[in-house]
């Protein structure tokens, strides 16, 4: 017991409090990576859109480009997997309905799961 | 010697003290602010505050091999200094001929700045093929005069008899070494390693000189050299200038006292 | 007998050489043979590409005479040097109040020191954006306090790029000088003043006859920093000016640095570094001198 006593001191805590914290967070990180993007496309009045097309896009310097696109189903909610950029860019757009606005979802690591607590909302007219 | 109230004496060193912190907190706030960091006027207080500026520093450059490098030659500074300061220091407690003139060089060579070697130090290096390695930056900084007297001072204080005791008794000299010296001087070595670090930490002029090689960056360089790599990234700028400096502060902080130790008497040493 | 006492003599030499060897070689290496080796370089014409040829004072004559950067280097270090004296008066009011058996002066000092320690680089960058014409923290103060009617761009103003400069070196280096002189004050023996005091002496007269004189060799050395720190303050001014605008901040470590490994101009910089040095001494022989040899020099690298 006292032979680990010198671990004590205020070098040894300050550094292993840190070392022990990046630990979890990179486990963290393990168990949330898949780079999945949950989220429900919705019409301007509210309503489950089917059929959407949901874009997911990066920004590389000047122009965000497109990288994935899925289609929601019938009650609307889609499922983006296996992203690997830590700012993703989404719009929904169904012809007939009209564009969600491009919006911008930061992540606090690359491939961090993603779970849309706002629904895109198609806004008529927009494309 | 107290002329003036209390309250005054605290009054002006909070001011002080807050003039002191203003620059911190500015680089702090921006590097977490919400909003739009062109508008004028700025906000005081961070609005919506964020850390996504970090993580864009993390992803946009190396930061973990910069860290690392910067790391390593820290560690080859630290333990270099320690072994070979001590080595040195302990050397001149002995008498020896050609002493007095050791000393006259390790002062004269304290009156030499490294800024006006740079030019045929960086041949040096380059005719030891060390430009671009963790080696050659930091054997410059692997032994320092300062130190060198810190530990001599330190070991002419260990009293000679305990030596020559224990030299009589047949122990070895390396034994000597590790198990009287360096228990004995363990404030010359903490101080010693505080200040190779934060020296060797914040060095910039030379790694600047020497390392060409993306991949060989320290942080500081990488610091200096962000601006030019990303543009539109003020705020990741300054996330990376915040996550520059904690280590070194939190350092700093840690072991105050050696620092400052070290720094008085090297500055008091003629 | 003797034999062996002098086989044993030799073996503790060959150790304390053995123990020296690597510092001596370092130093050599990198203090040693670089000074000598400038002195040589700077007689030459040389370059990494062709051989070296003997120039004799071509390049001191250039410098001298022609090389108006090289002048407005000269002087600028000289003002940033000059400068020195605002910020040891700074520290030592600072020193002055912290020495004051006051609570939470250790909490004080460790916030008036915290600036030095920090990475200079860093520090550029921080007041930089303190600077920034549009949305910088001072101008923000100067524009609401209605002293200033747009943003002043300091960093690229010819007139207020150097005092911009200084102030940040200032803030950086301030807390150092306090620590000295605070060192100093606290090696004061206390009952001088308490002689003064009962001598009638006033709280201005204690500090004129008593504080002053005796903290002479700290200030000294503080100046001596001061010109350490004008020579080499390489950091601040590469990240926050570069020397610019129009070279009203270089400085002669600064102007080294490009000639040699901007422009590639080793030998003409090798010159540079010889006429450096050589101010440098001076000046340190000089504060020595005042000082009557109780000022010492410091490590700042």
């Amino acid at each position: 017991m006292l032979r680990w006593s010198f671990l004590l001191n205020r070098y040894v805590v300050t550094f292993g409090t840190i070392a022990v914290a990046a630990a979890l967070w990179n486990l963290y990180i393990a168990f949330n990576d898949d780079g999945i993007v949950e989220g429900r496309v919705v019409g301007p009045s509210g309503q489950p859109v089917a059929g959407a097309e949901v874009i997911l896009s990066e920004r590389t310097l000047l122009v965000t480009e497109p990288r994935q696109r899925v289609t929601t189903d019938e009650a609307g909610t889609f499922t983006i997997t296996g992203h690997r950029y830590h700012r993703v860019w989404l719009k929904a757009v169904k012809p007939e309905i009209g564009a969600s606005p491009q919006t911008e979802y930061r992540l606090y690591f690359r491939g961090a799961n993603l779970h849309l607590e706002e629904p895109l909302r198609l806004e008529a007219g927009a494309s | 010697m107290t002329r003036y109230p209390k309250w005054a004496i605290h009054l002006g060193l909070a001011i002080i003290c807050t003039l002191m912190l203003i620059p911190f907190y500015w680089v702090l706030k921006t590097s977490l602010t919400g909003e739009n960091i062109f508008s004028y006027p700025p906000a005081i207080l961070p609005e919506n505050p964020h850390l996504f500026y970090y993580v864009d520093v993390w992803y946009s450059i190396p930061f973990f091999r910069y860290l690392v490098n910067s790391v390593v030659v820290s560690i080859i500074v630290v333990v270099g200094n320690v072994v070979l300061n001590a080595m040195a220091g302990y050397a001149l407690t002995r008498d020896f001929t050609g002493k007095g003139s050791v000393i006259m060089l390790f002062l004269s060579c304290m009156m030499i700045p490294f800024q006006v070697t740079i030019i045929p130090a960086y041949l040096i290096t380059k005719e030891l093929g060390l430009l671009n390695s963790h080696l050659g930056m930091a054997l410059p900084l692997c032994s320092t005069i300062v130190c060198i007297f810190v530990f001599k001072a330190s070991f002419d204080a260990i009293p000679k008899s305990l030596i020559d005791a224990a030299r009589i008794d047949g122990v070895p000299d390396w034994m000597i070494i590790f198990r009287i010296m360096v228990p004995l001087s363990q404030s010359a070595i903490a101080t010693n390693i505080i200040l190779a670090f934060i020296w060797s930490w914040n060095n910039f002029l030379w790694p600047l000189i020497i390392i060409r090689d993306n991949d060989m960056q320290t942080l500081p360089l990488g610091l200096a050299r962000f601006l030019t790599v990303v543009e539109d990234t003020t705020g990741a700028l300054y996330a990376f200038c915040i996550m520059v400096l904690v280590p070194g502060l939190m350092i700093f902080l840690l072991a105050q006292k050696q620092f400052i130790a070290g720094l008085t008497s090297g500055a008091a040493k003629g | 007998m003797a034999f062996a006492i002098r086989k044993k003599r030799t073996r503790e030499l060959l150790l304390i050489w053995f123990f020296l060897a690597p510092s001596l070689l370092i130093f050599a290496l990198y203090r040693i043979i670089p000074l000598l080796w400038n002195g040589v370089l700077s007689f030459e014409f040389w370059s990494p590409y062709k051989p070296a040829e003997f120039a004799g004072l071509y390049h001191y004559e250039e410098m001298i005479l022609y090389d108006d950067v090289f002048w407005q280097s000269f002087w600028n270090t000289a003002v940033f040097m000059a400068s020195a004296p605002i910020g040891i008066l700074f520290a030592l009011v600072i020193a002055l109040l912290v020495d004051t058996p006051i609570r939470g002066r250790n909490v004080y000092r460790t916030i008036v020191f915290m600036s030095y320690p920090v990475m200079t680089v860093a520090v550029g960058i921080i007041w930089q954006w303190l600077y920034n014409e549009d949305v910088g923290l001072i101008n923000y103060i100067l524009r609401s306090l209605g002293m200033s009617g747009r943003g002043i761009p300091f960093l690229n103003s010819s007139t207020y790029a150097l005092p911009a400069v200084i102030v940040a070196s200032i803030w950086q280096v301030v807390g150092f000088y306090m620590i000295i002189l605070l060192t100093g004050l606290q090696n004061i023996p206390q009952s001088l003043y308490e002689a003064a005091s009962i001598d009638g002496a006033s709280a201005w007269q204690r500090f004129k006859r008593i504080t002053l004189p005796l903290l002479r060799p700290s200030i000294f050395l503080c100046f001596v920093i001061g010109i350490i720190n004008s020579f080499t303050n390489f950091d601040l001014i590469y990240v926050m000016t570069d020397g610019g605008p129009s070279h009203a901040t270089e400085l002669l470590v600064t102007y080294i640095y490009r000639v040699a490994f901007k422009l590639g101009q080793f030998d003409y910089a090798a010159a540079l570094t010889i006429v450096n040095f050589a101010f440098f001494v001076f000046l340190a022989w000089l504060a020595n001198r005042l000082s009557g040899g109780e000022a010492g020099a410091v490590e700042s690298t």
